[in-house]
This record gives C-alpha cells, structure tokens and sequence, in this order.
C-alpha cells in the first residue's frame, strides 16, 4: 500500500500498543564549526584561513583552537546517544499502563552523530542514526532508520529555573518502517505479541517513536558517566585544555516518549495532530489528534507544562481544560487537574492524555471538527492555528548547481487542506539572519500536497518559512527573521555545498600529494574539530594528520565518504559539508593510495609531481597482474 | 600432550647443586615460593636456537590465550559507564597482546622458526596461572589476570596499594609465581647465547612491518628483529608492556597497572551499587561443537552465529599466518592486510550479534537470575597449519570464503549477513583472477 495514497483520509490518534520510556540522552557535539565561533567559513565549508595568524602553522592553530575558542566542547564526538533509557510502562489501551510485562526496565538504545545543518544557530539540530533497540536478547524490537531524526518545535521556556539551551526542549518524532522492524520476543513479552499483531494490519506500515528532549545539564563528566576529567566549569575545562587534555563533556538531556504502531495516515517523521500554540504564560505546544471512529482524542502535553527545577518537577498552572469552539459554541474535551500533569503522571505516558468522548453528540463533534482548540488555565493558554505545514524532510544538503525537491503537506484542523490552499514561501539567508526574497506561493493538491522545488542558490545555508492562507485571502504578513520565532514557524533549511567542481577538474593525479589532500581537504576537520585525535574516552585514535594511518585506512576513508553512506551514523565527514568536487578528489586520492601510486611529496624542494613526470620517465611499480 | 617439561627454581640456588627443582604445578602449590623463581634450561639439552624456537611458541601461546579472554570479558561488558570504559580499555589491552603475539612471530622468522598461531585450550600452558576460560568480566577474573600481568610483587611500589593476599583471595587461586616472566627472561637470555648469528636479517620483509599495524597510534609493541640486539630490546619491551618490570617511558602504564585499575575500580562499583552486575550473563566457555557442555549455543540463530564466528576467526589467524610467508613487496601481502582489518571488524560485529541471542530457549539462568544471553566462541578448528605449496594456501582461503559465505546465508539477520558477504564476494574473484583458483 502506497501511504501517501491514504494519508490523512480519517483523522487518527497515537494507536496501541504503546510503549513509553524514560532515561537520559548524551549529546557531545563537536562545536568549531558554529559560525559563532568565527573560524569556519560555512560558505566555502572550510576553515577561516584569515584567522590564523601570519606565520602560524596549521598544526600550532589546531593546537591553540581549545583555548580559543573557549567552546564547552571542543572536543566533541557529534555522539548523540540514550544513556540508561528503559522501558517504563507498557499500555494495550486508554488509560491502563502495565509495569509487569517482561519488556518493562529493558534498555532502549539508539546510538548516531549530532549534527546542526546550520552553523548558525540551533534550528537545524537533526541525529543521524542507524536503528533503535528496545528490549534485550530475550524480548526485543529492532528497528532500521529509514530517515534520520529531527528536532521540532524548540522551546526555550521549557524550565523556569534553567537559562537558554538548559532550559530548551524539543519533541523527536521519527518514522520506522515495518520492512526494517524485527521483533525477538523468546520472553513471551505480550505487549511485543501485541505489536506484532498491529503491525500485520494494512493500517499500520511500521512504528512512530516521539519523544521529547528537556532539561539539559552540563559538567557532568563523573556524574553522568565516569570520565576522568571532570571540569565543573568554563574555567576548569580550560584549564584541562591548557594542559593539552582532550576529552568529551557532553551534555545530557532526560528523554521521555513513546513507541507505538506508525498508522498509514499519520505523517512520518513529523508529530501528527492539530497543534496549540501559546497565547500566554510559559507553556509549550500541545498537540490533540482526534479519531471521532474511535470516538477518542489524545492530548499529547509532552511539550506543554514547564518544569521548575533541575528535578524536572512540573509547574502547576492550575485546572486546564481542553476545548473546541465554532461559531460561538464551545464542547469541552477534557478538564485536568494538576496530578494529571505533574511529572508522575508525565513520566507515566510521556504526557499523552487518553480522552473518551463517547458522550459527543453529532453537533458536539461538528464543533471539535470545525472549531478552534484551546487550551486554557488561570496562568497560561494556548489556541489552535488553522493551517499545520508539515515538512517531514526538513533538512536539505545539496551541491550548489544541483536541484532538488521536498515534499509538503498541509493540513487544515487536522485534515488536509482543500485543494488549491496555497503557501506563502519565504527565503532567508541563515548566515545573515536577513530576508532575501518572497517567492511565489504553492498550491495544493486534493490530498493537501505541494511540492516545492528548492531554488539552485549559491554556496551557504538558506531557509525557506511556510505559511498557509486560502486562495480567497489575502496572503499573511512576512515575519522578519528571529530564531526565537521559528519555534512557532514552519521552515525547511537548506545547506547548499559548494561547487568544487573545477578544483576537482583542475588537479590531476600527480598533484595529488599527500601534503596537498591534507592541507586542502583533512586539514579542515583536522584543524577545526581534531577529535580522530582522541586517545579515550571515548578512544578514536584516528588523526587525519597522520600519513601513515589516513593511508593504510584508504579503503576505509573512501566508504565512508560515500555518497551511499550519507544517511548513516558512521558517514564521513561529520558535519556532512564535503561537497561533491572534493569527495571525488578525496576518492581519486584513496584509489591512488591502494593502487599504490599516490605521488610523493616534493613540493617543497619546487619540484611538483606534474614537473618530476615531465623531467623523468616514470617508475614501474605495480605488480605484475596474473588474472 | 606436552613433549617437552618445565622446570623452575628459586633465585639464587645453583642449578645442579642446591636448587630445588619443581614443575610449574607443584611450585603453583608451594607459597613459601613466592618470588622471583627461574625457568630451567631443558633437560636432556637443546640446541639453543631450537629451544628459543621452542619458547617462543609457548610464549606465542599465552599471548593467544590472553588475548582471546580479553576480548571475550570486553564483550561480556554492557553500554554503560563505567563498563563502557572498562571495555575500552581491555580491548586495548587485547590489541596490544595481539601486537605481542606478531613480535613473536617476527622473532621465529628471524630464527628460522616455525609461526605459531595455535592456542593451548587444555591441558592449559604450564606457564599460565589460571586455565584458559572464556568467561564474562568478573572481579575473580580480574583479579587472575592481574596476577597473570603481574611483576615481581616486590619491585611493586607500595604507592599502588597492591595488596597481594587480597588478590590472591579474589582470584581464588594461588597464582603468585611470576612463571609468564621467567618465561621471557629465558627467552632473552637465550637470545644472547645465540647471537647474531643465529638471527636471519633476510627475513626482515617477511617480518610484519609496524607501519602496517599502525603500532605508533595502537602502542603497539612490534618491531622487526633481525639481530640480537633488536630481538633482546623487543623481548624487554614485551615484558616492560605486560607486567611493568619497569613502567613504560612514554604511553600508557603496564597492563599489570592498567588491569589492576579496573580490578580496583570493579570492586569499587560493587561496593557502591549493591546488587549491581559488572557485566552481561553469558556462558562460560561458549561452544558450538559440545551440545553437552553448558555453554552450548544451543538457539538456532546463536548457534548459526557461531559456526560463523569461529570460521571468521580460523580465517583471520590464516590470513595473519599467510602474510607473513609473502614479501613486503608483494602486493598479495597488502590484500591479505586489508582482508583482516575487515574481519577484525566483522568478528566485533558478530560478536555484537551473539550477545544479543538466547543461549538456549527455554532460557538457562546464572545465578543472579538473569537468562544467559549467547557469547561469541572463540573456538579454533582442528589445525591452524597453513598448507605447504603456496597455490594451496589460496585455495585454502578460497573454501573457507565459499564456507563462510554459506555459513551467513544461514543465519537470521541477512542484511547484516548481506553487508558482511558483500566484503568476502570480491575476494573469492581476486583469488581467482589473481591466482586462478
């Protein structure tokens, strides 16, 4: 079954079985390539040469970067993984959560690379990962990524008592397809039958795990895991630094969501439901999915209620109720107390609220169809926007000349927007956090489907902000640029590479020294994020400076620079701006090395390859070949 | 069975007149033994070339043994702090052996000797405290190999809190006779008997090369010997590595020190988290050839698994063994290299694999109460001989190619099965095209 052919043809909520989880998530970016940071030029991706003094060597600037950039991180390892994360519950239907199903306290792991698409700010944070693990030898899911995550919906108001990116939340939502799915389930784990079951449905093509992301502390190095060196401060980390100690200091998140049956007419890798923005008070999205079949809602509060503290103790802001209005009319969905939000409660489900509305009369579910959703209590409110513009593959990597297209979808209360609905483009540049142009709006199909073909642009990272308005109307007014706003926004980002094509064309074999692949294309990860360094914790001991490894590792080098390999945790280079020109020269370099015929270095007695092939024949080294 | 005997004494005592002269198994009995003790020459007398040969592949023994329990207890280790770091660092520690394990291979082929890959699985070395045991990390096991690693209890400065009783009463066993390291003092000592004559510099490009194995970046101790001198400074280097006569000048500390951390670090999380398990329940002595031994690999998959497993292992001691009867010029050789690092990488990954499975369904507990999860083999075939006429020894790499191949095709997760066969397919061709078998 085709799912875009089905998509959205009855409006649905999170399905059974569920399975919620809890536990902490490790982030240890590697942050040199933040813009912010000023020696990365995002334009050209590589590194600010202007800033390195006159007459400083690569190595002595690589060598000075910890101190100064004065980075939390430096580092880093981009890893991105769930630490000590288990199942906490499991639930076969509203409001009944089991602990004693053997799936319960069994470890869900998910291990891949952090990595911003913009180095300028935080909106583009996506994990390239390869599987989730839930369960152990004996009751098991595993399930193979078709498409990495990505970070929605930041909110930087989540905790009262924590500032900035401590205080940030975000909700994961991503789509596992059943093909890549196998369930091991030797401990006779029901909830594993269960899902089993559901997936052998024609509704359900694989499973949606959303998950929220909060509370982030940093230093834990020695609390969080046992790393020896244990700054507990800006000040102590440069200290290590200075003392030439490299190592991680990650930042850990509590992570908290849910597992359950991907239904064929929810969205992949993008939260499904009608969704609440903030009218006052501290409070996050709130997302409601409604299946009037099922004559059931779902609040899903995993974003809405801040915490307070670093206990993740949830504010209390009173009774909230949960309704819909149309016309002057309102029906109420649910009225909360505060034991129905507080953190238990939240860690219980993830913060997903089971509502029966089996007393809904007909003119009832008119207005909850119709009507505006809101959420309100004494402190805090939130209401529904019309439009949701869901841009399931929200970042793009593209060589510049190169077109590409990405796939929108509208959706109107829930369902999808009439046909002819149009979108409102505008295009930002990311790096100047300024206005380029408005382009000319889409329109929709009869399934609430456009598609928009990414403008070919010139190197950097631009980002394109959706908003949806009937074709009667008049088009909504352009917001200006503000990384704050784009939490409330609808955007795709777009890192355009640069075309290094005549470079590539321009060297020939004979230049293609090591001295020439290192100060051209390792130097930039090498200099900037010299993690292959790394000794321990965790051991990488991979440096790209070093000749004799990067060569004895040729094959090894040209797959993971492999196009092939771009969605996968291991792909090289991290920060995924290697641009076409130069993954072919790195290849040719590789292929070179295992033929055994890179060139040697003579650049610094002026003797070029090129020149020492015009003055000398050339020796015979290759061995004979049998076949 | 052994041919040859061992035969220690005390320090100091005349051999002939005074000293007294115990096997291995009756000086482990005598504690009043403790301390530095010497391996006696063979009786009736070798020629010392032979008898360095004959040493060294005991030597080259004990280095297999050790490096297969290292891995095997850095497997048991689950993906959390602080075993993550723990396995770390005894998978380190398993590298370094293997580079162990290539100096030794250097040092035959500088004598003229045979290569010795094989591992003596029962009855266990002589030398070696402790029988050879696959087991999960515990503090037991910890605590044995400290005392495998461990130098002469009385140049142990007192600074590191070593308490040998303690050890000694973890370990549950009475290994505090430093056999492992009368062994090399032998060895060295015979080195300068033979001099430089007895060391063959031709055999220097047949000798496994340090830059191939990036020795620098892994602290590896591998070197080329081709005369007394770089054999003795090797064989010193070996002992200085493993139990720290004298702590290394640059690079990590010992593994006597860096295992006696984790020992001390083991204990200490147990203490702090009662109840806590160190690592992941798996079988003792893993198997897929016993179906009555308790660690049988009796699920289908695991047992699929680790048919796999233990020819990818066979397999990559081959290869080892192989590359070092070709030149370094020889672009065979470089083939031969690369296919190793493969398939070091693919047995962690099958490895990854088994501890993921059942033993045995219905399950089997340990005695916490856990289910044993499956455990990667380790298991050697009946011979590790490498066939005699060179054109044989690819056609050996080739069936066990077509072998292994057939062996992923049976076993449950065929896309990882697939991503491994995907590296073996091109060999089979190259074999062919190369050599046209």
């Amino acid at each position: 079954m085709d799912p875009k052919k089905t998509w959205g043809l009855t409006m649905t909520t999170p399905a059974f079985p569920r399975i919620y989880i809890k536990g902490l998530v490790s982030w240890d970016p590697g942050l040199t390539n933040g813009s912010g940071f000023g020696f990365y030029d995002p334009v050209t991706a590589t590194i600010d040469r202007s800033q390195i003094p006159a007459g400083t060597s690569l190595q002595d600037f690589r060598d000075s970067l910890p101190l100064l950039r004065q980075s939390w991180n430096h580092y880093g390892t981009h890893i991105a993984e769930f630490r000590d994360v288990k199942v906490t519950g499991v639930s076969n239907g509203p409001g009944n959560v089991s602990i004693t199903d053997p799936i319960v306290e069994k470890p869900v792991e998910m291990k891949g690379k952090l990595v911003d698409v913009s180095a300028a700010n935080d909106n583009g944070t996506q994990v390239f990962f390869d599987k989730i693990v839930v369960g152990d030898a004996f009751s098991k899911i595993e399930a193979k990524r078709q498409r990495r995550m990505t970070a929605r919906f930041i909110n930087f108001d989540r905790n009262t008592s924590l500032s900035g990116a401590a205080g940030a939340s975000a909700v994961w939502e991503v789509s596992l397809p059943e093909d890549g799915i196998s369930i091991q389930n030797f401990g006779n784990s029901t909830v594993l039958s269960d899902l089993e079951s559901a997936l052998s449905l024609p509704e359900h093509i694989g499973l949606s795990f959303r998950f929220h992301t909060y509370r982030t502390l940093y230093y834990r190095n020695g609390i969080d895991n046992s790393y020896k060196h244990r700054p507990r401060s800006r000040e102590e980390l440069t200290e290590l630094y200075s003392h030439g100690h490299n190592f991680s200091n990650p930042a850990y998140s509590i992570v908290c969501g849910v597992i359950r049956p991907w239904r064929v007419d929810e969205h992949q890798d993008h939260p499904t439901g009608r969704v609440l923005y903030r009218q006052n008070g501290g409070i996050g999205k709130t997302f409601v999915s409604i299946d009037r079949a099922a004559e059931r809602a779902v609040i899903d509060l995993g974003e809405t209620i801040p915490e307070v503290d670093a206990d993740a103790t949830k504010q209390d802001i009173g009774e909230v109720r949960v309704t819909s209005e149309h016309n002057g009319t309102e029906v109420e969905l649910v009225t909360l107390q505060p034991s129905d939000y507080d953190r238990a409660s939240y860690d219980r489900t993830a913060g997903l609220i089971d509502v029966d509305l089996s007393g809904l009369s007909s003119d009832g579910w008119k207005t909850l169809e119709e009507g505006t959703l809101k959420l309100s209590s004494a402190t805090a409110s939130a209401e529904e926007r019309t439009y949701v513009v869901v841009v399931g593959e929200r970042d793009t990597y593209v060589d510049e000349g190169d077109s590409v297209s990405i796939e929108l979808r509208v959706m109107d209360h829930g369902k999808p927007a009439p046909n002819g609905t149009l979108v409102k483009i505008v295009e930002f540049d990311e790096l100047t956090a300024t206005e380029i142009r408005e382009l000319p709006p889409l329109t929709t199909d009869n399934s609430g489907y456009a598609t928009f073909d990414i403008p070919v642009a010139g190197p950097g990272i631009r980002s394109y902000v959706f908003d949806a308005y009937e074709p009667t109307s008049a088009a909504p007014p352009t917001r200006p640029y503000g990384f704050a706003s784009r939490a409330d926004e609808y955007f795709a980002l777009v890192r355009t590479l640069p075309n290094d094509d005549a470079l590539e064309a321009s060297v020939t074999d004979a230049d293609l020294t090591w001295r020439w692949i290192y100060e051209t294309i390792f130097a930039e990860f090498d200099v900037l994020n010299p993690v292959m360094t790394r000794r321990s914790e965790p051991s990488i001991n991979t440096p790209l400076h070093d000749r004799t490894l990067m060569e004895s590792k040729a094959k090894r080098v040209k797959e993971l620079i492999d196009q092939r390999a771009f969605e996968t945790a291991s792909y090289m280079p991290v920060t995924r701006d290697l641009s076409r020109g130069r993954r072919k020269i790195l290849e040719r370099w590789c292929d070179l090395v295992l033929r055994d015929d890179a060139p040697g270095d003579l650049l610094l007695a002026g003797l070029t390859p090129t020149v020492m092939r015009e003055r000398y024949q050339p020796l015979e080294t290759d061995q004979p070949d049998n076949g | 069975m052994l041919r040859r005997r061992f035969e220690f004494y005390r320090e100091g005592d005349d051999v002939g007149k005074d000293a007294v002269m115990m096997t291995a198994e009756s000086a482990k009995s005598k504690l009043h033994w403790a301390g530095p003790i010497k391996l006696a020459r063979q009786s009736p007398p070798m020629d010392p070339i032979d008898e360095m040969i004959f040493l060294l592949h005991t030597a080259a023994e004990i280095e297999h043994s050790l490096l297969a329990q290292y891995l095997y207890a850095a497997w048991s280790l689950p993906e959390r702090e602080p075993q993550r770091r723990w396995r770390e660092g005894l998978i380190a520690i398993a590298r370094e052996e293997m580079g162990h394990l290539m100096s030794v291979q250097n040092l035959l082929l500088a004598l003229g000797g045979g290569l010795n890959f094989e591992r003596e699985d029962y009855p266990f070395n002589e030398f070696y405290p402790f029988p050879f045991r696959l087991e999960p990390l515990s503090v037991q096991l910890l605590a044995r190999v400290v005392l495998a690693e461990m130098p002469d209890p009385a140049i142990i400065p007192p600074e590191l809190g070593f308490d040998l009783a303690q050890v000694r009463a973890d370990a549950d066993e009475q290994g505090d006779v430093d056999r492992v390291g009368a062994l090399f003092e032998l060895i060295i000592q015979l080195a300068e008997e033979v001099g430089n004559a007895g060391f063959n510099g031709d055999s220097l490009p047949f000798q496994a090369d340090p830059n191939d194995w990036w020795a620098c970046i892994f602290n590896l101790v591998l070197t080329k010997a081709g005369d007394r001198d770089e054999a003795k400074k090797l064989l010193e280097k070996i002992a200085e590595q493993g139990e720290g006569h004298t702590e290394p000048d640059v690079g990590p500390s010992s593994h006597f020190r860096r295992l006696f951390e984790v020992y001390n670090e083991a204990k200490q999380f147990l203490d702090d988290s009662p109840g806590a398990q160190l690592a992941l329940p798996l079988p003792v002595n893993p198997t897929v050839n016993d179906p009555d031994a308790d660690g049988y690999l009796g699920l289908e998959d695991a047992h699929a698994w680790g048919v796999a497993f233990n020819q990818r292992f066979h397999w990559v001691l081959l290869e080892f063994a192989h590359l070092l009867t070709l030149d370094a010029s020889d672009s065979d050789r470089r083939e031969l290299r690369s296919w190793t690092v493969v398939d070091m990488r693919a047995l962690s990954e099958m490895a990854g694999i088994l501890i993921g499975l059942p033993q045995v369904i219905p399950p089997k507990f340990d005695s916490f109460g856990r289910p044993i999860v499956a455990g990667p083999p380790l298991e050697l075939p009946h011979s590790l001989s490498l066939p005699d006429r060179p054109i044989d020894r690819w056609r050996a790499q080739a069936r066990l190619a077509h072998q292994h191949i057939a062996q992923l095709r049976n076993v449950g997760d065929q896309t990882t099965a697939a991503s491994m066969i995907a590296d073996i397919e091109p060999r089979v061709e190259w074999i062919r095209k190369r050599h046209g078998v």
